[in-house]
């Protein structure tokens, strides 16, 4: 069998090609035609579709910045955590889960239950919990739907109490409440911001569809303070209250060359870490904040006035009375009565009615004049929030009693801060520094943004009258001064005691509650440190001499070691090296 | 008759020539369909790797930081303190119990 092909024929052929073509052109056209309108018309739209399949636009909350302290040594930071949250309504069995839940949170199975049935579509089961919370809430395997993680920030404070009232804490959500977190939070604060991640069918990560410009992250703050001397000053501090039975106590500690806080310590102290479980009454840093009578301590202030007005030298003699003397029906007391002192001596054994002398030979004027250049009537800006002018009328106002009181410290108030400011005035040779706790702030690429340094407010007296004040001022810690006991050995301490009768609730002055205080520096020639110790309502004791004074001693003793300063005595040439005897800690 | 011939050996040729530069054009389209694929799958293969490595940076700056809480806690003045007082035996020292050294 024989097939014969087909004969090619020309003719038929080509109407058919034409026809396939026209038919195969006119689909691509039609394609072509709607991938214009796809295109042109439609595609944003569907771009912007098929973006948000795979775009999430996703907030990012920077972390709160560091506090550090001088030497970096961390005091504040903040970490991730994670809180839980659920759904109740979704919760399967939720009976039985229950105390599952509460076990695996660390919570009540009654404050479990109780959420659970608040009716409300979403709960927080626990807010920032632990590794250890977190990971057995996820063996429960409770269903997506019903329980949700949120990655949270948490501050943490690894000192716990050190510094605890300076430092603050911050609320559940982040926001400073207290001290340096409170008033720097703007700085601390980390930025929100908006970033574009993208996301798989799936919902898994795929990296960061945009990198953000900046850092979220807020700035880093630094102290002055040192950790060292803080914790120094806490435990001396801790001490003096407790042997002296006390209801409570403040310290601080200044570099009087500088204005830098180096220590604030408050007793009683509390934790931030859980700052809830204190009484808010221990939060606040009472240094700064709380203004008292200081007593005796502005007998050193007096003599500053006195000698700078030229009125009176050292060495001036005033007759104290034996012990009594009456301005318009009161009567002022010495602790022991005198007859002629001079004011090198009405300072060392703390002469009320020596005082009360120098006073009315300055005059009323005077007196307030140079309480004001010591800067007792206005607030010390020193970057806590909360502060206080203290008390100090003006002098107009004042009776011949009022004067009498102020020149030994009563009816007058200023606050612990502005009594260290002040005393640092005499120990750098009379120059009034605006003290400081913030010395920097740091970007968290490294950049210092901000940067404090010494800054001089004015000159209070002049270098001379401040090398007779440091000379009366090392005589009260001698044989026969107030101050005995805040004597170190091989340094000379300038120091002045204060006890100040409180007022009882009639607004009396009592003979059973006082505020025993001690404020000085070391050593005299060079002042590394300006302290002042104050203890509150002490019940074993009750002179500034005996309750603070061995707290200011311990401070500057361990300060002066920590500080690698050497004893100033003996033969001791400059520039020398300190070491411990064999078996004793340097 | 001869003349027939060369035209259709010509035209032979010619349709050769341009099934050949089709055939290159096919095939870089494909190779170029391939690429692109490759590309695509590179791709997303380097945005899981980013996304994971991300992931990873997270959790060792977490780590990073804890440990950092960790290095202060043990730094901590209290600790040392109470190291140097009750382990070691450690005081501070007296002044006369200081020697200077020039």
């Amino acid at each position: 069998m024989r097939y014969s092909r087909k004969q090619y024929e020309p003719g038929k052929i080509k109407p058919r090609i034409f026809l396939v073509g026209a038919f195969f052109s006119l689909l691509y056209l039609v394609i072509a035609g709607r991938v214009v309108y796809l295109q042109v018309y439609r595609g944003e739209m569907l771009a912007s579709r098929a973006s948000g399949e795979y775009r999430r636009t996703c907030v990012t909350a920077g972390k709160r910045g560091t506090i550090f302290d001088r030497n970096h040594n961390e005091l504040a930071v903040t970490i991730d955590a994670v809180s839980v949250g659920l759904h109740p309504s979704s919760i399967p069995e939720a009976k039985a889960i229950i105390p599952k839940l509460a076990k695996a949170a660390g919570l009540e199975i009654g404050a479990v239950k109780s959420k659970l049935a608040s009716g409300r579509s979403f709960v927080w089961l626990k807010r920032l919990m632990t590794d250890d919370e977190v990971a057995a809430v996820k063996q429960l395997n409770l269903p997506p739907e019903a329980i949700e993680y949120i990655a949270e920030q948490k501050r943490v404070y690894p000192n716990n109490s050190l510094a605890a009232q300076l430092i603050g804490f911050t609320g559940i959500d982040g926001n400073g409440l207290e001290g340096v977190e409170y008033a720097w939070d703007d700085e601390l604060r980390g930025k929100t911001l908006s970033r574009t991640v993208l996301m798989d069918a799936r919902k898994r990560y795929l990296g960061a569809g945009d990198v953000p410009i900046d850092s979220a992250d807020g700035n880093d703050v630094i102290l002055t303070i040192d950790s060292a001397i803080q914790y120094t000053t806490e435990n001396a501090l801790e001490e003096a209250v407790k042997d002296s039975q006390a209801l409570s106590g403040m310290a601080v500690v200044m570099n009087p060359e500088t204005g830098e806080i180096l220590a604030m310590a408050n007793y009683p102290c509390f934790n931030p870490n859980e700052f809830g479980s204190f009484n808010r009454d221990v939060w606040r840093n009472r240094i700064v904040t709380d203004a008292f009578e200081p007593g005796s301590v502005m007998k050193v202030f007096l003599a500053a006035g006195s000698i700078e007005s030229g009125l009176c030298t050292p060495d001036s003699v005033f007759f104290c009375e034996d012990g009594e003397y009456m301005i318009d029906g009161h009567c002022i007391h010495d602790s022991h009565g005198h007859g002629w002192l001079t004011m090198r001596e009405i300072i060392k054994i703390s002469s009320n009615i020596g005082a009360v002398k120098i006073s009315e030979k300055i005059g009323r004027k005077n007196l307030w004049e140079t309480l004001r250049r010591f800067g007792f009537d206005s607030r010390p800006d020193i970057g806590c929030p909360g502060g206080t002018d203290g008390l100090l009328s003006f002098y107009t106002q004042w009776t011949a009693v009022d004067t009498s009181a102020i020149a030994f410290g009563q009816g007058v108030s200023a606050s612990a801060i502005q009594l260290v400011t002040a005393v640092s005035a005499i120990a750098n040779g009379g120059l009034l520094l605006k003290p400081y706790v913030v010395s920097a702030m740091v970007e968290p690429d490294g950049r210092i943004v901000r940067y404090r340094d010494r800054k001089v407010i004015r000159r209070v007296i002049s270098e001379q009258t401040s090398a007779y004040l440091k000379e009366m001022m090392a005589a009260v810690t001698t044989e026969g001064g107030t101050g005995e006991k805040a004597a170190i050995e091989g340094y000379t301490v300038c120091g002045k005691t204060g006890t100040a009768q409180k007022l009882n609730a009639r607004g009396q002055y009592t003979n059973k509650d006082y505020v025993a205080s001690f404020l000085g520096f070391a050593p005299s020639d060079k002042p590394r440190v300006a302290v002042l110790v104050v203890v509150n309502s002490p019940k074993k004791g009750y002179y500034g001499g005996v309750v603070a004074a061995p707290a200011f001693r311990k401070i500057v003793h361990e300060s002066m070691n920590y500080f690698g300063v050497p004893p100033e005595k003996k033969d001791s040439p400059e520039n020398l090296m300190v070491v411990a005897k064999k078996g004793v800690n340097g | 008759m001869v003349g027939g011939s060369r035209r259709k050996s010509r035209r032979d040729r010619y349709l050769v020539k341009i099934t050949a530069v089709w055939v290159v054009v096919l095939m870089m389209c494909i190779v170029e369909i391939f690429f692109y694929t490759w590309c695509s799958v590179q791709c997303t293969r380097l945005r899981y790797e980013i996304g994971r490595q991300e992931k990873l940076a997270e959790t060792l700056e977490a780590e990073k930081k804890a440990l950092r809480i960790e290095i202060a806690r043990l730094k901590s003045p209290a600790r040392i303190t109470g190291i140097a007082r009750d382990k070691l035996g450690m005081v501070i020292p007296e002044t006369d119990q200081v020697i200077v050294i020039p």
